[in-house]
């Protein structure tokens, strides 16, 4: 089977029009968004230590035009020393229409066991212009900690403190969790979730929805389907390889593609934006 | 819950008054701050306060039981950027020009932001989605923009814009969201 017909089994024929049904690899192959995969590097484990990037595409919903990549996701797992911990390093980058480029730079503490439960984080926000200048009151600087049961959250103007419910994870440190779960299998309980590092939501669940065949881009077999869902958020899909790996996680219009090329070319997008804003300047100054 | 359906119409004409002369109040230090949420072809049905029972929207419900909810009003046009050229212009898409999605305001129509600005002191700021042409969304008139916005779409976008707006407030006036 072709990646086009892998869990879209009577939908590939629309080629044209509106998407019509939620971000999946099947989905992102059908209207161009993915061609193929990387493989995995030799002797990669999902309990790390490794490197991961996605690029962050978005589609307004038809098939031909407005769907773009629009920013890039770097995961880097490492080994935290002694114990069960683990350090995850998450970089995102998102460019805004008017050009602004917003970086986020979290490192994290969590603890090898299901859902990957925070210990402590620092994050940094920061935001360039439409010229690369750095725009200082856009700046975060933030750390927090989970500590019985208790989200800590240190940042400009106080601390703040909520009760969690049960585990407490984050988007990024989800990866890192759903990749070392075996395949076929998730814990029953429910698990809050960190927003962005800033926002606590409760009673979240995931679910393993089992196999879609996949065939393209050089990468044969099954990919292995879990979800997430809870309140305040829309489902978040997760598709792995038999290696463990996430390929895609999409959620609504908007979807993390495994792509090892992903800072790179949003590198050079932003160059090539810079670039053209650089002329229109240079030239309205002209007169 | 306080509710327009319960003045009356002159009683909420006075009221509007009330609050545009405020704003003209604030040039004597007596201003309060104006914060717009705009959420996106959001239907009142789409509401646990305008009685779905299927939905929690615990923030907004909020909003409805301290403030005023405008039972029966209605949008100049069912398209979200000639919509938004309504609310910030108080005229008809017809006369700004926005006949659909991606179409910047008709130049020398005056919006609230540069009327605030101007006419009441304020620092006018934006963020998030606006859905103007990409030429146009960083360069607002009567608005510093904070972020444009994503691709024109809110889900991506949703924690980078309220990351930008939080920093902001938080640098501007420390405390402001503790």
């Amino acid at each position: 089977m072709n990646a086009g017909e892998a869990e879209g089994r009577g939908k590939t024929e629309r080629a044209a029009g509106i998407v019509g049904e939620p971000l999946s690899p099947a989905t992102l192959a059908r209207i161009g968004a993915v061609k193929g995969f990387p493989a995995p590097g030799a002797g990669y484990r999902p309990e790390g230590p490794w490197v991961q990037a996605y690029r962050i595409f978005v589609c307004r919903g038809n098939v031909e035009s407005g769907n773009e990549d629009v920013g890039c996701l770097r995961l880097e797992r490492r080994p935290a020393g002694a114990g069960d911990s683990f350090k995850l390093i998450a970089d995102q980058s998102v460019v805004h229409n008017d050009d602004t480029l917003h970086t986020l730079h979290a490192e994290m503490t969590c603890i090898r066991r299901p859902f990957a439960p925070l210990v402590e984080w620092r994050l940094t926000s920061r935001c360039r212009g439409a010229s690369d200048a750095l725009i200082p009151d856009l700046s975060v600087d933030e750390s927090g900690r989970v500590s019985n049961g208790v989200v800590e959250l240190h940042r400009k103007g106080g601390v703040a403190r909520w009760k969690a419910r049960g585990t407490v994870t984050s988007d990024w440190s989800l990866f890192a969790a759903i990749q070392d779960l075996p395949l076929g299998a998730v814990p029953a309980e429910a698990f809050d979730f960190l927003e962005g590092l800033s926002l606590l939501r409760t009673s979240y669940r995931l679910a393993y929805r089992g196999t879609v065949s996949w065939g393209g881009g050089g990468l044969e077999g099954p990919l292995h389907h879990f979800e997430q869902w809870g309140h305040g958020t829309l489902p978040y899909g997760f598709w792995l390889d038999r290696q463990r790996r996430i390929l895609v996680a999409a959620t609504l219009a908007r979807a993390y593609i495994l792509d090892d090329r992903a800072e790179e070319a949003l590198r050079e997008r932003r160059e090539g934006r810079l670039q053209r804003n650089r002329q229109r300047n240079q030239r309205r100054k002209n007169g | 819950m306080a509710d327009a359906l319960s003045m009356k119409r002159r009683e909420f004409l006075l009221a509007s008054a009330g609050a545009a002369a405020s704003a003209r109040a604030a040039q004597t230090g007596s201003r309060p701050n104006i914060l717009l949420i705009i959420t996106d072809q959001h239907h009142a049905s789409a509401l646990a306060a305008c009685g779905n029972p299927h939905l929690r929207t615990p923030a907004m419900d909020h909003l409805c039981r301290s403030g005023f909810r405008f039972a029966q009003s209605y949008t100049t046009d069912p398209v979200c950027s000639p919509a938004r050229s309504s609310i910030f212009t108080g005229r008809m898409p017809s006369e700004t020009g926005v006949a659909s999605n991606g179409i910047a305001i008709r130049a020398g129509i005056p919006n609230i932001g540069e009327w605030l600005a101007a006419e009441a002191g304020y620092e006018t700021v934006y963020a998030g989605k606006w859905h103007l042409p990409n030429s146009y969304t960083g360069n607002i008139p009567g608005f510093r923009v904070l972020g444009g916005g994503i691709s024109g779409q809110g889900n991506i976008g949703d924690t980078c814009v309220s990351r930008v707006c939080e920093a902001y407030l938080r640098n501007r006036a420390p405390g402001v969201l503790s």
